[in-house]
């Protein structure tokens, strides 16, 4: 059988063309992220050019022990929406840095943004348990306090800390599995 | 048309392509820091350590429980049954000093064992103002023995009255309280969306990675390993087996301070507890991550009584209400799904459980998962159940499940996702 690296393999290892299957592997999880709470599509893009340009700049301090990561890159992408508020613009240093060239954008690929950042992260979180989907969904991407959740829920905050543990550990296991 | 996002990745292929690989660049907070601020850093080091070695950290005022904290005695994990609380000679060297890491052994009026962990001075488990808790008063804040509150391994006791639980806490501020309302972990930003008050980054390296339990009467030893992968033995304490490792941790990025109760002992980096009998449990669980457990040696189940699917069925119902959901730091006004049902067998301890499970329909941000709880009180025989499901602005068809766990014995809080007890009956209703 075909020998699929893992995440921290593609980002170290030396062949560019690996962080262009890490990109593949992740960039529809980011843009999901990112549609949840970012409207424009030219934003969505920024933040998801930025949030790959940093990773890439980074990409010797992923730690696999740390956690998936997709947990990673959307802590990145949390990043620099916070941010990007502050400073009223997306940043663009890291893609200044690397080199990258502006890539313009037309209507057509303005809707097609569009329509990706509506994906259901269900399907970008695709093979959790629901329990732990729903748990993962609301604390990693939607940053929901433990205790709204575990409200909502009707359970305590250990059965929501754990199922969120658990997902976190299942999506690793998941993308580990694929390798 | 060309997709925007494969002209995105070949742009980045292209600056992969054209950056060497970078050297491995520590963070800042790692740097060699200028002489000055070694010496200056050091006295302030010393002075503490010194003050804290000689027990002269101040005492302020003792943790309070968040308010709206439920302390009752029939439900969730009970309030401690008197005369059941003792501090435990297990002490652990906090990488930075100060008063060391300890613990107390807790039993509860619902049948459960729990094991406090915090900082220990004067003979009393609390916490030190620091990482933004009191305001960070540098003081010495003890915690109540009723504070439950916390992250800590509970389990129902066996039958001789050991419990066997764990827990692994990550990015564990170095006060001691194990929050969300303390500081938060370098690098991981308050969320702008959410209504969480903003809260001050911790001080670098003030974060530790916890990992305590109860490994059972029959534990002696514990191994783990550290931050530079060096193993590490440590006895247990007590009659429960307790262990307490903590040990010196960088930011876990976006896992720093979450904690995963565990079902045992283990987890985390432990890598073997050795037992009086000669049994060696090894663990091979995924670093920080890992929720890879030892069996409960030593164990001595409850019987419990036999209950049957037939002795269970009961009539399920449900109804729309309106109720305020009191939130952290605000309440929602939410549409409620009250299910009521007739609890044929009674509930008296933390040992079986009633649940009760929904599937949401619709496609909002909320919707369409399921949700599980257990009703996490005592019921007595015959008692009418209610609880009430959030519909999170759901439309369609909630299809409830109510059934029953007994016997969740000594394997930790009875909190399995799945709802894989007997069957009480089912019931739907449809929100419009």
């Amino acid at each position: 059988m075909m020998h699929e690296p893992g995440d921290a393999e593609l980002l170290c290892s030396g062949d560019p063309a690996d962080f262009g299957r890490f990109y593949e592997r992740h960039i529809g999880a980011l843009i999901a992220f990112l549609g949840a709470r970012v409207r424009a599509p030219d934003q969505v893009f920024d933040f998801a050019a930025e949030t790959f340009a940093r990773a890439l700049e980074r990409r010797e301090q992923y730690d696999a022990l740390r956690g998936p990561a997709v947990a990673w890159l959307f802590a990145i992408a949390r990043n620099l929406i916070i941010d990007s508020v502050r400073r009223a613009r997306v940043a663009d240093e890291s893609r200044v840095r690397l080199g990258l060239e502006p890539i313009a954008l037309d209507d057509e690929q303005l809707e097609m943004i569009h329509a990706r950042s509506q994906m259901d992260l269900c399907t970008a979180l695709a093979g959790l348990a629901p329990e732990q989907r729903a748990a993962v969904r609301r604390r990693v991407v939607g940053e929901e306090p433990y205790p709204d959740i575990a409200a909502d829920l009707r359970c305590s905050e250990q059965v929501v800390r754990k199922r969120v543990s658990r997902g976190l550990a299942n999506l690793r296991e998941a993308l580990e599995e694929r390798s | 048309m060309n997709d925007p996002f494969d002209l995105l990745r070949d742009e980045l292929v292209r600056a992969a392509a054209r950056s060497a690989a970078p050297a491995t660049r520590r963070p800042w907070w790692v740097r060699r820091p200028s002489r000055p601020l070694v010496v200056f850093a050091l006295c302030l080091f010393l002075t503490g350590s010194a003050l804290a070695a000689r027990g002269l950290l101040v005492s302020g005022a003792p943790v309070q429980l968040p308010a709206g904290t439920p302390l009752a005695p029939r439900s969730a994990l009970g309030i401690p049954r008197a005369g059941g609380a003792a501090l435990l000679p297990l002490r652990a060297a906090d990488p930075a000093g100060g008063p060391p890491w300890g613990a107390r052994f807790v039993a509860t009026t619902r049948g459960y064992g729990c094991l406090q962990i915090g900082r220990v001075l004067r003979g009393q488990v609390g916490v030190i103002g620091r990482d933004g808790a009191f305001s960070d008063d540098g003081r010495f804040h003890a915690l109540p023995v009723d504070y439950l509150y916390g992250p800590f391994p509970c389990a129902p006791l066996d039958a001789n009255g050991h419990a066997f639980a764990g827990v692994v806490i990550k990015g564990a501020p170095a006060s001691g309280l194990i929050e969300e309302d303390d500081c938060r972990a370098p690098g991981r930003p308050t969320p702008r969306l959410s209504s969480e008050p903003q809260r001050p980054p911790c001080p670098p390296g003030d974060e530790r990675l916890l990992m305590a339990g109860m490994a059972g009467p029959e534990a002696v030893s514990v191994t783990y390993a550290d931050e530079r992968g060096g193993l590490h033995t440590v006895p247990t304490s007590g009659p429960d087996g307790a262990y307490l490792i903590v040990v010196a941790d960088s930011s876990f990025g976006i896992e720093a301070g979450e904690y995963s109760p565990l079902q045992g002992a283990g987890g985390g980096t432990i890598r073997t507890i050795r037992y009086s009998t000669g049994y060696v449990c090894r663990l091979t669980g995924v670093r920080a991550v890992g929720e890879d457990v030892c069996p409960p040696i030593g164990e001595h189940p409850v019987s419990e009584p036999h209950v049957s699917a037939a002795s269970l069925a009961a009539r399920v119902s449900a109804r729309l209400r309106e109720e305020n959901l009191p939130l952290r730091y605000r309440t929602r006004r939410e549409l409620m799904i009250v299910v009521s049902f007739r609890a044929r067998v009674a509930v008296r301890n933390g040992s079986s459980q009633y649940t009760i499970s929904a599937t949401a329909p619709g496609r909002g941000p909320r919707c369409h998962y399921a949700t599980f709880g257990p009703v996490d009180r005592d019921v007595q025989r015959g008692q009418i159940v209610h609880e009430s499901i959030a519909t999170n602005g759901c439309h369609g068809t909630f299809r409830i499940a109510v059934g029953y766990r007994a016997g969740g014995g000594t394997d930790g809080v009875p909190t399995q996702l799945q709802p894989d007890g007997l069957p009480v009956g089912r019931t739907a209703i449809t929100v419009r």
